[in-house]
C-alpha cells in the first residue's frame, strides 16, 4: 500500500500539490491524467523517492520514507520501478549491461537466469549485444521496461511510456505492458494523457487538477 | 538510511573537506594577500602608498593594457564566428572534432606563436629584402595584437561553433521561409548565440589581460608585467596588491560580466544533430569573408608548424633540445599531470557547488580567472614560504598548487557546462536501481562524466605545461620548467633550442592524451559482466 498524507510540493514557485492525501491499494492499477505541466511526472517523482515533499508523507507498505523535505528511504531500497518518458538507457552500456546493473546484487547464475527471461518476455534476446544508440525507438522502451522489470519491483510507476512511437510499436508495447501487469501482482501507477490506455491498463483513474489529485471513476 | 545520524555526518564531513580544499587552493592566495596588506597597513606604512602609485602612469597602462586585450578578443570574436558560421553548416559529427581541433590550439602557448610568427617574418623579410623591397618591421603593439590574436584564434572559433551548436537548427529554417539566410543568422542565430560568443569574447579578454608572455616578448609593459615588476623590485606582496587593485576592479566587473552571459548560456542541448537538409546560401561576399577567416585560421595553423620545424632545423637539433632541459621536462611534466590529475575531483566539486549555490560560488571559485597570473603566484608565496610548509614550498609541490591555483576554476567551468547539459533521466534511472553508491558512481556517473574529466584534465595540464607568469615566481630555487627555460632562451632570438623546447610541449600534450584516453577505453573493464559471456 502506498499512501501520501497531506503533501504540498511546490516547483519554481508554482504550487504542484496542495495538502494532497491518497491512498493506493497493494496491487492496484492506476492511472493518473491531467493537463500538460498539472505535476504528473513529479507525482511519479515523489513516489520514487527522486523528489521530496515539501510538506506531508509518502508511506509505502506502512513504512515512512519521505517527510517533509527529507528522503528517508533512498530510491533504490523502496522496490520501485520507474519507466520514464525517454528510454534513459546508459548509452556505455549494451542492452545486457543495462538490465544486470539492478540485479548484481544477485548471485551470478540467478542474474544470469533472471536477464535471459527478461529478454525473453520483452522480445529483447536479439538485442542483448546491441548498444543503445543502434536501436530503434520501440526497441528502446522494450529495453528500458525490460530494465525496470528486471528487479521485480513491487511498484511499477510508468510515465507516458507510449508517447512518441508510431501505431505499430505502440500497439505492440501496449500488448506487452499489458501482459506483464496482467501476469504480475505489481501495483501499477500510469501516467498518460491518453484516455484509451486508461481502460486497457487501469481500474482506476485520478486526475490532478488545481494542484488536488481527484479519483474520477470510484 | 538517508536518516541515520552517520550519513548525515559523512555528507557533511565530505562537504566541509571539498570546500576548506577549495578555499584553500582557490582562494587561499588571494586571502593570504589580502590579509597581507593589511597587516602592512596596520604597521603603519600607509605613507608609502602616495609615493607608491603614480596613478597616471598606471592608469595610462592600464588604459594601454585594456585597449590591447579588447583588441585582441574583438579580433579573435569577428574571425571566430564567420569561420564558425561556414563549419556551423557542415557534417556535425565532423564539426564536433573540428571544434575539439580548434580548441586544441590552446595546447600551443601564446609564446610559442611570438617565436614562430617572428621567424616567419624575418624570413619573408630575408626574401622581399633579396628582391629590393623594404623589410617589414614586425614590432611594437601591433605586432604584439597580431601574435596574440592569431594565438587565440582557433580557440575564439571552437568556442564561436560551441555558441552556435547551443542554437537550434530549426529556429533558423523557421526564419529562411520569411527572410534571406543571412538575415535570419544575424537576427534569429547570433541573438540566440549571443550569451556564450560574448562569454567566449570575456574570456579571451582576460586570458589576454592576465598573462604578459607575448606583449613582454615584443618588450612592451603590461598591467600584469608591471605587477610582476613590483614585485621583483620590492619584495612585497602588500605593495603589489595595492598595485593591482584598479585592475582587479575593472577584471572583476568583466568576470561578473561574462558568468552572467555563461548562467544564461549554459543549458541543455537542443537537437544539436539536426542534420541540414538544405545548406545555407550567403551572398558572395560574405562566402569571400568566410573564406578568409578560415584561411587565417589555417595560417594560424601552418605558421608555427612550419616555422618551427624549419627552426629545429633536424631530429637531432630536437633530441639536442630535448637533452639540454630534460629535467625541466621531467619536472614540468610530472607536476602539470599531477595538477590535472588531483584537479579533476576538486573542480567536479566546485562545479557541483556551482549548480546548488549559485552566485557566491560562481565568483569564489572563478575569481582567478580575472586576477593578474604573477599575483596569484605572489599570494602563493604568502601561503606557503613559511617554516609549517617549508617541505611544499621548498619542493617541486609548490609548482602542481601554481597550476591548480590557476586552472582548477576552468577545470571546473568544463564540469559546470557539462552538469548543465547532462541528461537526468539516465541518472535519476541509476539512482532507483543503483545496486550501491559505489557501483552508481563507477557504473553509471564516471563513465556520463567521462568525455568532460578528459576534456577538463586535458585542459589543465597543456595550460600548466605552458604557465609562466605565476610559476616565474614560485619556481623552487635551482629549478626550472620548459616555459622557463623557453622564455629565458627568447631573449637570446629564436633559436633552435627555443624551436625544438617548444615542439616538445604539443609532444607532452599527445603523450598525456594518449594516457588519459587508455584510462577512459579500460573504464569498461568496471561495467557489469554479462555471466559467462566476454563482454
Amino acid at each position: 500500500m502506498i499512501s501520501l498524507n497531506c503533501i504540498t510540493k511546490s516547483l519554481a514557485r508554482k504550487t504542484i500539490f496542495d495538502d494532497v492525501s491518497l491512498t493506493i491499494e497493494t496491487g492496484a492499477h492506476v492511472a493518473i491524467t491531467g493537463p500538460s505541466g498539472c505535476g504528473k511526472t513529479t507525482f511519479l517523482r515523489l513516489i520514487a523517492g527522486l523528489d521530496t515533499p515539501d510538506r506531508g508523507d509518502i508511506r509505502i507498505e506502512s513504512k515512512l520514507t519521505s517527510q517533509s523535505g527529507r528522503t528517508l528511504v533512498p530510491p533504490h531500497q523502496r522496490q520501485v520501478g520507474f519507466v520514464f518518458q525517454a528510454p534513459a538507457l546508459w548509452p556505455h552500456m549494451n542492452v545486457a549491461q543495462n538490465i544486470l546493473f539492478g540485479l548484481q546484487q544477485l548471485p551470478k547464475s540467478d542474474a544470469a537466469e533472471r536477464l535471459n527471461r527478461i529478454l525473453s518476455e520483452t522480445g529483447t534476446t536479439h538485442l542483448a549485444k546491441r548498444m543503445p544508440d543502434t536501436l530503434s525507438g520501440g526497441e528502446q522502451r522494450r529495453v528500458a521496461i525490460a530494465r525496470t522489470l528486471a528487479p521485480e519491483p513491487r511498484i511499477l510507476l510508468m510515465d507516458e511510456p507510449l508517447t512518441n512511437l508510431d501505431s505499430v510499436a505502440k500497439t505492440e508495447l501496449a500488448e506487452l505492458i499489458k501482459s506483464i501487469v496482467n501476469n504480475s501482482k505489481m501495483t501499477l501507477i500510469y501516467v498518460t494523457h491518453d484516455l484509451k490506455e486508461v481502460s486497457h491498463f487501469c481500474d482506476r483513474n485520478y486526475v490532478i487538477k488545481n494542484a488536488k489529485v481527484i479519483e474520477l471513476n470510484g | 538510511m538517508y536518516n541515520s545520524p552517520l550519513f548525515w555526518f559523512r555528507m557533511n564531513a565530505i562537504r566541509f573537506f571539498g570546500t576548506a580544499i577549495i578555499l584553500l587552493f582557490v582562494a587561499g592566495p588571494l586571502v593570504t594577500l589580502v590579509l597581507d596588506t593589511l597587516l602592512w597597513l596596520k604597521d603603519d606604512q600607509a605613507s608609502d602608498i602616495g609615493a607608491m602609485l603614480s596613478w597616471s602612469r598606471q592608469l595610462s597602462l592600464l588604459a594601454k593594457s585594456v585597449v590591447f586585450s579588447a583588441a585582441v578578443a574583438l579580433g579573435d570574436l569577428l574571425i571566430g564566428v564567420i569561420a564558425a558560421s561556414l563549419f556551423w553548416t557542415w557534417n556535425t559529427k565532423f564539426n564536433r572534432i573540428l571544434a575539439i581541433g580548434l580548441l586544441s590550439m590552446i595546447a600551443v602557448p601564446p609564446y610559442m606563436h611570438a617565436v614562430a610568427w617572428r621567424f616567419a617574418v624575418d624570413s619573408l623579410n630575408g626574401v622581399t629584402g633579396s628582391i629590393g623591397m623594404p623589410a617589414f618591421a614586425f614590432k611594437g603593439w601591433a605586432a604584439a595584437w597580431w601574435v596574440q590574436m592569431m594565438a587565440l584564434a582557433p580557440v575564439g572559433a571552437g568556442l564561436s561553433l560551441l555558441g552556435l551548436f547551443s542554437v537550434d537548427t530549426k529556429l533558423f529554417e523557421a526564419g529562411r521561409i520569411a527572410q534571406s539566410d543571412l538575415n535570419s543568422f544575424r537576427r534569429i542565430v547570433l541573438p540566440i548565440a549571443a550569451p556564450p560568443l560574448l562569454a567566449a569574447t570575456g574570456f579571451i579578454f582576460l586570458y589576454t589581460l592576465v598573462d604578459y608572455s607575448v606583449p613582454s616578448s615584443f618588450l612592451l609593459t603590461t598591467y600584469a608585467l608591471e605587477v610582476f615588476a613590483e614585485f621583483s623590485a620590492n619584495h612585497s606582496a602588500a605593495r603589489a596588491l595595492l598595485i593591482s587593485l584598479p585592475f582587479l576592479a575593472l577584471t572583476l566587473i568583466v568576470l561578473i560580466l561574462v558568468l552572467e552571459l555563461l548562467r544564461q548560456a549554459a543549458v541543455r542541448p537542443v537537437s544539436v544533430d539536426a542534420a541540414w537538409t538544405c545548406e545555407p546560401f550567403w551572398p558572395r561576399w560574405f562566402t569571400q569573408l568566410q573564406g578568409f577567416a578560415t584561411a587565417l585560421l589555417l595560417l594560424q595553423l601552418i605558421v608555427p608548424i612550419i616555422s618551427l620545424g624549419m627552426l629545429t632545423e633536424s631530429w637531432s637539433a630536437l633530441a639536442g633540445a630535448i637533452r639540454s632541459a630534460s629535467d625541466e621536462i621531467v619536472q614540468t611534466a610530472w607536476t602539470a599531470a599531477l595538477a590535472a590529475i588531483v584537479g579533476l575531483p576538486i573542480a567536479f566539486f566546485a562545479a557541483l557547488r556551482i549548480c546548488e549555490a549559485g552566485r557566491y560560488w560562481w565568483l569564489l571559485v572563478l575569481l582567478p580567472i580575472g586576477i593578474p597570473a604573477p599575483l596569484i603566484g605572489i599570494g602563493l608565496i604568502s601561503l606557503w614560504n613559511n617554516v609549517a610548509t617549508a617541505v611544499i614550498y621548498d619542493g617541486a609541490l609548490i609548482l602542481v598548487l601554481t597550476y591548480l591555483a590557476r586552472f582548477l576554476p576552468i577545470a571546473a567551468l568544463v564540469f559546470y557546462a557539462q552538469l548543465r547539459r547532462l541528461d537526468p533521466m539516465p541518472v535519476d534511472a541509476a539512482r532507483i536501481l543503483m545496486p550501491n553508491r559505489f557501483r552508481f558512481w563507477v557504473q553509471i556517473y564516471m563513465p556520463l562524466m567521462m568525455r568532460t574529466c578528459i576534456a577538463a584534465s586535458l585542459l589543465m595540464f597543456v595550460l600548466a605545461l605552458g604557465e609562466l607568469p605565476a610559476s616565474l615566481l614560485t619556481i623552487p630555487a635551482g629549478t626550472g620548467t620548459i616555459t622557463i627555460r623557453i622564455y629565458n632562451y627568447m631573449h637570446y632570438g629564436a633559436t633552435e633550442t627555443v624551436a625544438g623546447l617548444c615542439l616538445v610541449i604539443p609532444l607532452l600534450t599527445i603523450i598525456y592524451a594518449i594516457f588519459l584516453f587508455g584510462v577512459a577505453g579500460s573504464w569498461r573493464f568496471f561495467l557489469p559482466k554479462i555471466p559467462g559471456k566476454k563482454t
